[in-house]
This record gives C-alpha cells, sequence and structure tokens, in this order.
C-alpha cells in the first residue's frame, strides 16, 4: 500500500473525472433567436430556443439586448412556451447609442436557479440614422437590478461544442500525460548513460511505449471529437494534429531502432541517446511550433473562444486539473507494469537458456 | 489557410438556422447536444488501455509458462 499510493491515487482521480466530468450539467445556452435581423424603432416578439433550460409557466426569466456596457434594452414581456423555448418582446428605440448604422448585439437571458447566459453578437440591429447624443438623451431606463445566478455548479455553455466540452478531461490529458511519461524517459535515458545500469534503459523504453499508446490514443480521440465538432476526422490545416503525428512518428522510430540493434549494451546506449535527442524535438514540435504558427481551429488558440472566462473557466479547472494528474499517474503505472514484465522475462531468459 | 479555417469556423458557428442541409451524423451529434462525442472517447481510451493491458497480459502469461516448462 505504501509503495503503491500513487497507483490508487491516480485511479480515484480518474473516477472522479469521469464521474463529475459527465454528470456535472452545462450552463443553460442559447441556441437559436427568430427572427435575428431587426430594425431600430420597431417592436419585435423573438422566439427564443435555449439548450439545457427547463423553463416552467411559473419560471421568472428576464431577457435583455446588450448594446454595449452602458446601454441596454429589457424585454417588454416574456413569455414560456416550452421548458426549452421562450418567446420575448423587444421595443426597440429609434435611435440607437451606436456609432454603426448596422451592427450586432448579443442577447441575454437571466433565470431563477439557471443563472445568466448569454449569445454574444446575435442580434443584428439597423437604424436609419445615427444620432449618438440624441440616441443617449432619449434611451428608456437602463436599469436591470442584479442578474440572477445559478445555485450549482455548471459547465460553460459553448456553442460548437457542446456536451463534447467534457472531453476536455478525457482527451487533453492524454498529451499531458504522454509528455510527462517522455520527460520520464529522458530522466531515464540520462541517468542510463551516466551510470549504464540496463534497467534504467528498459524503464525508459517502458515509458516511451506508453508515452506511444496515450499519443495514440490522444489522436483517435481528438479524431472523434473532431469529426463532430469540424467536420473532418483530421486535417493539415492544423498545426497541433501535424505536430502530434509528427512526434509520434518520431517515437514509432525509437522502436523501430531498438529492433534493429541486437547487441543489447549497444541497443541501450543507442536508443537512450535517440530519445534524450527525441524528446528536445518533441517539445519543439509539440510546444513551441503552435505558438508560432498561432492559427489553429483548436479552442482558446488562433482568435478562437476558449472554454470559459479567461480560457479556461474555473468549474473546468475543478475537473481537468485532477484528470491530467490522473491520467498521468495512470499512465507511469502502465509504464511500470511494462517495465516490470520485460525484467521479468529479461530474469527467466537468462535462466532458462 | 486562414482562410478556410475562419470559413469553417463561420460556418459552423455563426448561422443559427438549422434548417441548412446537414448529413444525419451532424443532426443526431447534435439534438442530443454532442454527448456522444464524449462517449466515443471514453470507449476508445478504455478500449485502448484495455488492449495494452492484455499484450501485458499475454507477456507475463509467457513467462509463467516457460518456468512451469522448466520446472
Amino acid at each position: 500500500m505504501k509503495r503503491n499510493w500513487w497507483k490508487y491515487l491516480g485511479a480515484a482521480l480518474v473516477l472522479y473525472a469521469i464521474i463529475v466530468g459527465i454528470s456535472r450539467p452545462l450552463n443553460p445556452g442559447i441556441l437559436q433567436i427568430d427572427p435575428i435581423a431587426l430594425e431600430a424603432g420597431q417592436t419585435y416578439d423573438l422566439n427564443i430556443a435555449t439548450y439545457n433550460t427547463n423553463f416552467t409557466n411559473g419560471s421568472d426569466v428576464d431577457a435583455f439586448i446588450k448594446i454595449n456596457d452602458t446601454f441596454g434594452i429589457q424585454s417588454q414581456s416574456v413569455v414560456i412556451l416550452e421548458h426549452n423555448e421562450l418567446k420575448a418582446s423587444f421595443v426597440i428605440p429609434e435611435k440607437l447609442p451606436s456609432i454603426l448604422q448596422r451592427e450586432r448585439y448579443s442577447i441575454i437571458l437571466s433565470a431563477d436557479g439557471l443563472g445568466t447566459f448569454i449569445r454574444p453578437s446575435a442580434l443584428s440591429i439597423v437604424q436609419k440614422e445615427i444620432d449618438l447624443n440624441g440616441a443617449i438623451a432619449a434611451w428608456p431606463s437602463n436599469d436591470f437590478g442584479k442578474f440572477k445566478r445559478a445555485d450549482r455548479a455548471q459547465f460553460p455553455f459553448r456553442a460548437i461544442l457542446y456536451e463534447s466540452l467534457r472531453n476536455l478531461f478525457y482527451h487533453v490529458p492524454m498529451w499531458f500525460g504522454m509528455t510527462f511519461l517522455l520527460l520520464g524517459s529522458l530522466v531515464s535515458s540520462v541517468l542510463y548513460l551516466k551510470d549504464n545500469n540496463i534497467e534504467r534503459d528498459m524503464m525508459a523504453s517502458s515509458m516511451i511505449k506508453v508515452a506511444v499508446l496515450y499519443g495514440i490514443l490522444g489522436c483517435a480521440t481528438g479524431a472523434i471529437w473532431a469529426r463532430g465538432t469540424w467536420g473532418t476526422w483530421w486535417t493539415f490545416q492544423e498545426i497541433k494534429l501535424n505536430v502530434s503525428a509528427a512526434t509520434l512518428l518520431l517515437y514509432f522510430a525509437y522502436f523501430l531502432l531498438r529492433a534493429a540493434i541486437d547487441d543489447e549494451i549497444l541497443k541501450a546506449k543507442i536508443s537512450s541517446v535517440y530519445s534524450i535527442i527525441g524528446f528536445v524535438a518533441a517539445v519543439f514540435l509539440l510546444f513551441v511550433l503552435p505558438r508560432m504558427v498561432g492559427d489553429s481551429l483548436h479552442p482558446g488558440n488562433g482568435g478562437n473562444p476558449g472554454f470559459g472566462g479567461e480560457d479556461l473557466d474555473s468549474t473546468l479547472r475543478t475537473v481537468f486539473y485532477p484528470a491530467v494528474i490522473g491520467w498521468t499517474l495512470l499512465g507511469f503505472w502502465l509504464a511500470q507494469l511494462s517495465y516490470r514484465s520485460e525484467i521479468l522475462q529479461d530474469y527467466f531468459l537468462e535462466k532458462f537458456d | 489557410m486562414k482562410i478556410n479555417s475562419l470559413i469553417l469556423l463561420v460556418f459552423t458557428f455563426g448561422i443559427s438556422c438549422p434548417l441548412l442541409a446537414k448529413d444525419p451524423i451532424e443532426v443526431a451529434l447534435h439534438s442530443s447536444g454532442k454527448i456522444y462525442l464524449v462517449v466515443g472517447t471514453l470507449a476508445v481510451i478504455f478500449i485502448g488501455i484495455l488492449i495494452y493491458l492484455f499484450s501485458i497480459d499475454k507477456k507475463l502469461t509467457n513467462i509463467e509458462n516457460q518456468i512451469k516448462d522448466n520446472e
């Protein structure tokens, strides 16, 4: 128990990540608004379709159109149609406090228990003449009271991603795990070259074995996620896919190298050197290149919105960090199993051959 | 490259109307909120780790058989 505490910790953290990661609900969201092209000075009944809401006839829901940080329009009335659909009536003032003739504005819903949720730049409103001062002077009340808060922990609602946001806890830790395992193999290889203990080389090879497994799983799960959100299993337009594939090829070559050399000590020395060089290359490929290229389809990169407040929402963090630690510990457990089986095989080959 | 990803983003992000012709996979994913992507991810990881465990198990079995044969 004392020696294996980290294995059980890893298993517990992964179990936690799976249970909470799947069962914690998403924030409610706004799926669709009809109509979305409005004119200033008109009255509209906006039909709003929502996600993950449980409206009832008695639900107290407020609707707002956010013009900017200072000005907004509150709905005249909100009628609940279905558990995930409502109708909000808005009177759009003749003049808007904007210097553009046509601009996109956000819509906000605020409901008891569910909290407040927004669809940014959802409506486009056209005004006939631009009169900033006149608009501000004639603006109806801007006092909306307090926005309602959610009464439970929820994950952020992200268009395109929806529930697949939860893959953050399973796909991303594969890559973190792979990196930590490669780091471990680097340490092991360096130690082998220092004191020529063959077991260190076997440990390095086991860690790289699991690192490659995690990399393959990362690519496979990423492909599934991509098919449902980007519309394609794979694309060479995306830098992160290219560099992860390159890194995996690099470490496939590590095993080819080991297979090609018969002499045990030569095999150990050469593959140790290769793994050290490989790690340097992998760090450059995985961490430097994507930041240099900048352009990306991945959330949080290349101008895409991230997962939450400032890239990672705190409700996600409480599951993501334990998940990374858990999957990494699990990876080291798998590596240790591989290492132990190699040691045993070696031992009994010597004994009986 | 930038234009392509921009177009891809605009297409999937900006359009609120669900009446565009979509292939059945996308409709199924969207109506269930894409939870199946998470199910698929977990299944793949689990199967991958299982395969790895099987291969280690097989190796250990071979060693055990060798011990047995040599006793």
